[in-house]
């Protein structure tokens, strides 16, 4: 388990990280999503020790890290890039014995790690003879290469296409399930609420809201279209475990309310006269906080 | 995380193997057991992101496949050789480390250096030039002589008259008529003649024969009796070879320095643009990564220096130039040391130089190295090895090793001037170099002017240095592991796939702080 205690970064006057606290769980694919300028990138040196916080603490597992305790933090920077006239597998190597893996162990890895990615026969080639998408799957292998104890990726979706995030994340969770946290700082929030377990919400160098994907989605709000919307208000209103019904008077006439669960929604919609359609609708993260940050 | 503390090993360049759970991956044909590793994470990823909260009761159809439920028709004894899919790590990665010192990184980081510097084209190049201009300059020599040696040789005597006839008829040498003995001799020093016969006035002593610097043989040869001549210069290494040779170590240091120097800086820049040197400052001390760059390119400098001087020797000794390939070595010799350790500041300067912000003030600080360089290695040559000046010169950093050479080719310095010499750029060698590694600790830890306090290094050194981290650690894991051992008691044994994964975790975050868990993994 990583965990910042009251982070604080300023220079000058500007306040890059405020008082960050998280935590990030061993066996569980953490993301921290934001805006651009949110302070990811910042964050992410932090916990990689590439800064050193004005305040605050990176701790794993209760023990504070200090310079040259992240040996085996496996960390992707953003904009990043590799060496362009170097074999894949050589680079893959290369950095994995920065960390302290023998050669004979890396080389293996290597080779596993660039099979799982589908990259099996691009091990020998230079890397500037690869797509963009293929280099984005070697730097995730180059990062997961010495088994690392902490999986850290700043911009983790970047240059990746469909089938390459599908190859990827389905790696990292291994990773994850072997009890590693694994922190992805990202902007892509569709991304991080489809593939993260848990997600911090960075806002402004603060964290604004953190938890599981599915506490911070929340309970789904119910829509019913009808005809007759204030009857429909009127009976829904009167209901027990039904709350905050409102209508809507776009397109059409909706009837929105929350209910304790799917089936006591369901009664009460069943008992209405006139009704079109019913659905039930829960908003993205995305929705829910980006437009607010 | 222990690995990156110092260990006993950091003496050692080569790591040693400290800890291991090889064995997990691996069968006993040495071959990745990758098989589980799909199905574990296919289950993995079905279960585990999107029903996170869902346990199944009973072991699903997937995990009596997976072999954690035993057929009942599979015998015991063949059931307890396959592997425990438990025991497998779950990535299919190998955890097999060593302690990474210093040394050790800056190693790992050099031999990345060398390699790549050493598959560029221009590496191969520059090598092919020196060593084809080496050859070509001994085969050049070698013609050179055999021309000369066909020519009739002149000598000098004095008051012949017209006796000089008689005694070119005689002796088969071109005579030359001089006044006096000092007449006859600066026709020496002029190079007018190979040498001047000189009577001795009294007529008491044997006459004597001067050359310049060398012994004329073609003329002392057609004398009888044969005698010496006597010199009257006695350089190491005689001016029309001592030249030409300067200029080939010219050419040989500015090719070597400004192939490899340009490799590092580019290289440097590269990492810095790629982000690359974040990567490796988060696993390796930034002033280890910035000595092995330059102990990377400084060995190759060193293979350059042995190629061209075996090569040279080699030539000069196979070519029956004996005397004089034991005469340049003093000034090969010196030439070689103050070249690497000069090769050495330049490459600190450029590490320094790739760490300046703004693309100007960097192109800026290449130049100046690259005109100090370039300066340095021509200007002892031009100014020639005699005088006040050229004893400075070859004292001084970046003009030493041609300085230097040049002047213990002439015979000039005394055999001391070389320690001095080297003293002086070793010093100059080190400064940049510590503050070249300063810079580049300060360029990757200040966090890009991102704000924050710059990383101090001498925390991890007091840290490292204590111990007591560590055996806090210990102490730690310790309890840690009987809260496992806990946890683990009250667990349910059959599980489903999440489940395993759950309890994959909770051992992996008992020993995070340790190295353990990886054996566990």
């Amino acid at each position: 388990m990583l965990t910042l205690k009251e982070v604080s970064l300023r220079k000058g006057k500007r306040t890059y990280l405020d008082e960050v606290s998280l935590t990030a769980e061993a066996g569980r694919i953490t993301a921290i999503v934001g805006t651009r300028s949110a302070g990811r990138t910042e964050l992410v040196r932090v916990i990689m020790g590439l800064i050193a916080a004005d305040e605050g603490t990176v701790e794993l597992e209760d023990f504070e890290l200090d310079f040259g305790d992240r040996q085996n933090f496996g960390y992707l920077p953003a904009e990043r890039g590799g060496y362009p006239n170097m074999r894949v597998i050589d680079q893959i190597v290369y950095l994995a014995r920065l960390h302290g893996i023998t050669l004979g162990a890396a080389e293996r890895n290597a080779l596993t790690l660039l099979s799982h990615l589908d990259l099996a026969d691009r091990g020998y080639a230079p890397l500037k003879n690869l797509s963009g998408a293929e280099i984005a799957r070697v730097d995730i292998a180059a990062t997961l290469a010495a088994d690392p104890d902490v999986v850290v990726l700043d911009d983790a979706f970047a240059g990746l296409d469909a089938a390459s995030l599908r190859l990827v994340m389905s790696l990292l969770r291994a990773h994850a399930s072997s009890g590693v946290p694994v922190i992805l700082a990202t902007d892509d929030w569709e991304a991080a609420q489809t593939f993260a377990d848990d997600v911090i919400v960075l806002g402004q160098g603060k964290v604004t809201a953190s938890g599981s994907v599915e506490k911070l989605l929340g309970d789904p709000r119910y829509r019913v279209e009808t005809t007759d919307t204030e009857a429909a208000e009127s009976a829904l209103a009167s209901r027990t475990g039904i709350s905050d019904v409102s209508v809507s008077r776009g397109e059409g006439s909706v009837v929105s309310f929350r209910a304790d669960d799917a089936k006591t929604a369901a009664a009460a919609v069943a008992e209405l006269k006139s009704v079109k359609n019913f659905e039930s609708v829960r908003p993205t993260l995305a929705e829910q906080y980006k437009e607010a940050l | 995380m222990a690995r990156k503390d110092k260990g006993a090993n950091d003496e050692s360049p080569e790591p040693l193997v400290s800890k291991g759970t090889a064995g997990d991956g691996i069968d006993d044909l040495g071959v990745p057991l990758d098989d589980d590793i799909e199905v574990t994470e296919d289950d993995t990823v079905e279960n585990g992101s999107a029903e996170p909260d869902e346990v199944p009761a009973e072991p699903d159809d997937d995990t009596v496949a997976n072999g954690s439920a035993e057929p009942d028709d599979v015998p015991v004894e063949l059931a307890e050789d396959g592997p425990d899919p438990d025991e497998l790590p779950e990535t299919g990665l190998v955890s097999e480390f060593v302690d990474v010192g210093n040394r050790q990184a800056a190693w790992l980081v050099s031999n990345r250096e060398s390699t790549t510097a050493m598959r560029s084209p221009y590496f191969l190049v520059t090598a092919g030039v020196i060593i084809l201009g080496v050859l070509a300059a001994i085969i050049t020599g070698i013609v050179a002589d055999a021309q000369k040696d066909s020519g009739t040789p002149t000598m000098a005597m004095v008051g012949v008259g017209e006796q000089a006839q008689m005694y070119e008829q005689q002796l088969g040498v071109k005579i030359t008529d001089a006044k006096d003995a000092s007449a006859a001799e600066k026709l020496v020093r002029e190079g007018k003649v190979d040498a001047a016969f000189i009577q001795d006035p009294t007529g008491q002593a044997q006459p004597t024969i001067i050359a310049l610097d060398e012994q004329p043989e073609a003329l002392l040869e057609k004398l009888a009796p044969k005698t010496e001549a006597t010199l009257l210069k006695t350089p190491a290494v005689e001016g029309t070879v001592a030249t030409p040779l300067l200029w080939g170590m010219v050419a040989f240091a500015l090719l070597v320095i400004a192939t490899l120097g340009t490799s590092l800086y580019q290289n440097l820049r590269l990492e810095k643009r790629n982000r690359i040197t974040e990567i490796i400052a988060a696993t390796v001390p930034p002033r280890a990564s910035a000595s092995g760059r330059i102990t990377g390119m400084l060995s190759l400098v060193i293979v350059h220096i042995v190629v061209a001087a075996v090569i040279v020797e080699l030539g000069l000794s196979l070519s029956g130039k004996t005397s004089l390939a034991f005469a340049m070595l003093p000034g090969l010799g010196w030439f070689a040391l103050t070249l690497l350790l000069t090769a050495w500041s330049v490459f600190a300067l450029l590490v320094w130089a790739s760490t300046v912000v703004g693309s100007k003030a960097r192109t800026t600080f290449v130049s100046i190295v690259g005109v100090i360089t370039v300066a340095g290695f021509f200007a002892p040559v031009i100014l020639g090895p005699t005088g006040m000046t050229a004893k400075v010169l070859s004292w001084t950093p970046f003009t030493s090793p041609l300085g230097i050479a040049g002047r213990f080719f002439a015979g000039q310095a005394e055999w001391w001037e070389g320690l001095i010499a080297a003293g002086i750029a070793l010093l100059l060698a080190v400064i940049v170099h510590a503050l070249a590694s300063g810079a580049y600790v300060r360029s990757v830890l200040s966090g890009g002017g991102r704000g924050g306090r710059t990383v101090k290094m001498s925390k991890r050194a007091q840290k490292v240095g204590a111990g007591s981290v560590s055996a806090k650690k210990d102490d730690a894991e310790a309890s840690d592991d009987a809260k496992s051992d806990d946890a683990d008691d009250a667990q349910p044994a059959a599980a489903s796939a999440k489940e395993s994964a759950e309890s994959g975790s909770a051992a992996g975050e008992d020993a995070k702080s340790a190295d353990e868990p990886r054996d566990e993994k």
